[in-house]
């Protein structure tokens, strides 16, 4: 055997199997046996946790395209894939009295009221898991070493039925995203707030830029304090904002074939607008929490920011420009010069003009991250 | 199966299931130890890697938008064989460019969520053949750049991962004079060619809008037509030294197309399309071939791969050993 054949061969044993499960397991067990399984894609090979992986605050540790690739090699879709952590604190989409705003949805945009709905969603995509229907992803439970999970804990009958056997999958999936491994709360800034941790300097700096309204003012829509009844902040009010991100070029999405992309280069996403069917809506996305966003690169909706310190540069130059933005020519002899950033991939009435031309210094934007690296799970 | 070849097998089974990282190693070997470079003839110039991002060979060669790269490819040597190892994203193909495999590593993090202690990498190797190193890295700012920032990728910078270049000092990162002498801004290497103070190697990376990672391939081919030329009129290169113009890994569609992999030097066979198995673990053994160099004792693949000779007209083999002769310097 040669060493390539060995290691697919060990790649392919290791993928095959789940770890066999009890026929008494709770739906959370069962849901992240389903979870991690790489047999629920069309064809075999990827599992949620490829995209929401729990080593890496469960998000795709394949950050160097914009984007996540499926189960078919070359198929991408057109949004960054988004941690799966703290998605159970996320309301159903809704109008909040109190921002004057819609609010709440899973997904970029929205459309998906709870974790059932979503964790239906990705099964099903061509440009995921691929699956042309749930009858097929219910054949593929009911091959699965937990099937008897499922009829252990949904009744004898819980995959007879199509639909009824998906819904028991999705309770199963939503389940396993409740527990604890995706809302630890575990981060520097927790131990901070309980008193169990300080901050540094340059932390704490970061920290005051971001609750100062004169000055970051990430606070107002990130949310850094306690609940009143004490619950501990989301750093997300759960809004929506067109931050005017701009189209990034290089989204392998843009040259899927139609039907995968039927717009070809032309797409342009529409996000909140197109859940809401509103105009008035398009090139809103949804506020994601900061919660352990120091490892979820890239960042915005399309992934067009590498990295946090250039995210942030954005938020603070957008309308002025910046001399780090890269896609402005310049001479390689001259000093770097102020450039203008490429316009957002949806210009329209939408844009959101809180952020934008923040006057922040370098020193500024280098605190901002110190401080967001304390939102990191397991940081303290 | 060695000690050394089981790890690598147990690290795969805990990692996850995407169908193309089959290559994902993580080996434990002995340490390196010194050895006289030893450079074949006519091989005393400077090796430059110039290593570009994503994209494959069908979206390079034959493109208009790529010019520059499309000449380039007619007047060096082309291996239309290479592929990446097998591993992705970004930053395992860079730690395996400089060390024959990836430590497990199938992200993109920074320094700061993983390091290692290993010495197997071509840094050291570089030295202990008494011969010199450079990595500039375009958009980096202050040398020995950790943390992305910007239009820079540590992603990309591969030696920042070993211990004994970043200043790990068990708690902390304690940035070294080492690092700092050696990953230094791409600014840097206009400097040194100015100053003829260019190592025996280089590493460049481009930032993240001219590899093409994030610009377009216009702009990549118009950054490698402005640096290209500057490289290619150093007594480096014209006095037997060679540039390996590299893409990372190809574009992910359409899929499993590989990236393109252009040989130039004085010493290539012009005009020549290799269309011979080539991967990076080849590469790095012709790296090492061309510098004098023996193989690093974690490169798993050292033994199984061959050097990419087919596309020189001066052979790689080293020199006869004579006693008493010196590292090249």
């Amino acid at each position: 055997m040669t060493l390539r054949a060995a290691v697919l061969a060990v790649m392919a044993s290791a993928c095959a199997q789940p770890a066999p499960a009890p026929s008494s397991l709770a739906p959370a067990a069962l849901g992240k046996l389903a979870f991690e399984d790489p047999l629920l894609s069309e064809p075999a090979g990827q599992a949620c946790a490829d995209c929401h992986a729990a080593t890496y605050s469960f998000r795709d540790p394949e950050a160097d395209h914009s984007t996540s690739m499926g189960v078919i090699a070359g198929r991408f879709g057109s949004r960054n894939a988004q941690s799966a952590m703290y998605a159970a604190q996320v309301p159903p989409l809704h109008f909040d009295p109190i921002e004057q705003q819609i609010a709440g949805g899973l997904f970029w945009d929205g459309r998906a009221d709870s974790l059932e709905d979503q964790a239906g969603g990705p099964l099903l995509n061509a440009l995921e898991m691929n699956n042309p229907d749930r009858a097929s992803v219910v054949e593929k439970v009911r091959l699965s070493d937990y099937a008897d999970g499922f009829r252990a804990a949904f009744g004898d009958d819980a995959l007879d039925d199509v639909d009824g056997a998906y819904a028991h999958l999705t309770t199963a999936l939503a389940a396993y995203e409740r527990t604890p491994a995706f809302a630890p709360f575990d981060s520097k800034y927790d131990h901070v707030l309980a008193g169990t941790a300080s901050l540094t300097a340059s932390e704490k700096r970061g920290l005051a830029i971001f609750e100062d309204p004169a000055r970051g003012n990430c606070a107002s829509c990130h949310p850094s304090r306690p609940g009143v009844d004490g619950s501990p902040p989301m750093f997300t009010n759960f809004t929506y904002a067109n931050l005017g991100i701009p189209r990034y070029a290089n989204n392998l999405y843009f040259v899927q074939p139609a039907p995968l992309n039927p717009d070809g280069a032309a797409f342009r996403d529409r996000g909140l607008g197109h859940t809401l069917g509103d105009a008035a809506q398009d090139g809103k996305f949804r506020t994601p929490t900061l919660r352990n966003i120091a490892r979820t690169a890239p960042y915005g909706h399309n992934g067009y920011f590498a990295n946090l310190s250039y995210f942030l540069d954005f938020l603070n130059t957008r309308d002025i420009g910046s001399t780090t933005v890269g896609t402005c020519s310049r001479s390689p002899d001259a000093p770097a010069a102020i450039c203008q950033w490429p316009a957002p991939e949806l210009a329209n009435a939408s844009l959101d003009h809180r952020v934008g031309h923040l006057q922040l210094s370098q020193q500024d934007i280098d605190d901002l991250v110190a401080f967001l690296e304390t939102l990191t799970d397991g940081s303290s | 199966m060695n000690r050394e070849l089981t790890m690598g097998l147990v690290m795969l089974g805990a990692a996850a299931c995407s169908p193309n990282d089959s290559g994902s190693t993580f080996v434990t070997c002995d340490k390196l130890a010194a050895s006289p470079a030893l450079r074949p003839n006519g091989w005393t110039g400077t090796v430059f890697t110039v290593v570009m991002e994503n994209h494959s060979r069908s979206q390079i060669l034959g493109n208009r938008d790529a010019p520059f790269i499309n000449r380039l490819a007619k007047t060096g040597a082309l291996a239309n064989g290479y592929h990446d190892p097998y591993v992705h994203p970004s930053e395992a193909n860079y730690l395996w460019m400089v060390s024959g495999e990836n430590f497990g590593v199938l992200d993109d993090d920074d320094p700061k969520a993983h390091h290692f202690e290993s010495t197997s990498h071509i840094a050291d190797q570089i030295e202990m053949g008494g011969l010199t190193w450079k990595s500039y890295q375009e958009s980096m700012g202050s040398p020995c750049g950790l943390v992305s920032h910007g239009r820079y990728a540590a992603k990309h910078n591969p030696f920042i991962f070993f211990d004994d270049i970043n200043g790990w000092d068990g708690t902390q990162f304690a940035r070294s004079q080492r690092c700092i002498d050696h990953v230094v801004d791409y600014s840097q290497l206009d400097k040194d060619i100015a100053a003829n103070a260019l190592p025996h190697y280089v590493f460049i990376t481009p930032n993240l809008d001219d590899d093409m990672h994030d610009g377009s391939i216009a702009d990549g081919d118009a950054w490698l037509a402005r640096e290209i030329p500057k490289l290619m009129a150093t007594d480096g290169y014209q006095r037997g030294g060679v540039i390996f113009l590299m893409w990372d890994e190809g574009g992910g569609t359409p899929a499993n197309d590989d990236p393109p992999f252009i040989v130039l030097s004085p010493n290539a066979k012009a005009g020549l399309v290799s269309q011979t198995d080539y991967d990076t673990s080849s590469y790095l053994k012709t790296v090492e071939a061309v510098m004098g160099l023996g193989s690093l004792p974690c490169d798993l693949e050292k033994a199984t791969v061959n050097t990419m000779d087919e596309l020189f007209v001066m052979p790689l083999a080293p020199a006869p050993s004579i006693p008493g002769t010196q590292a090249a310097r």
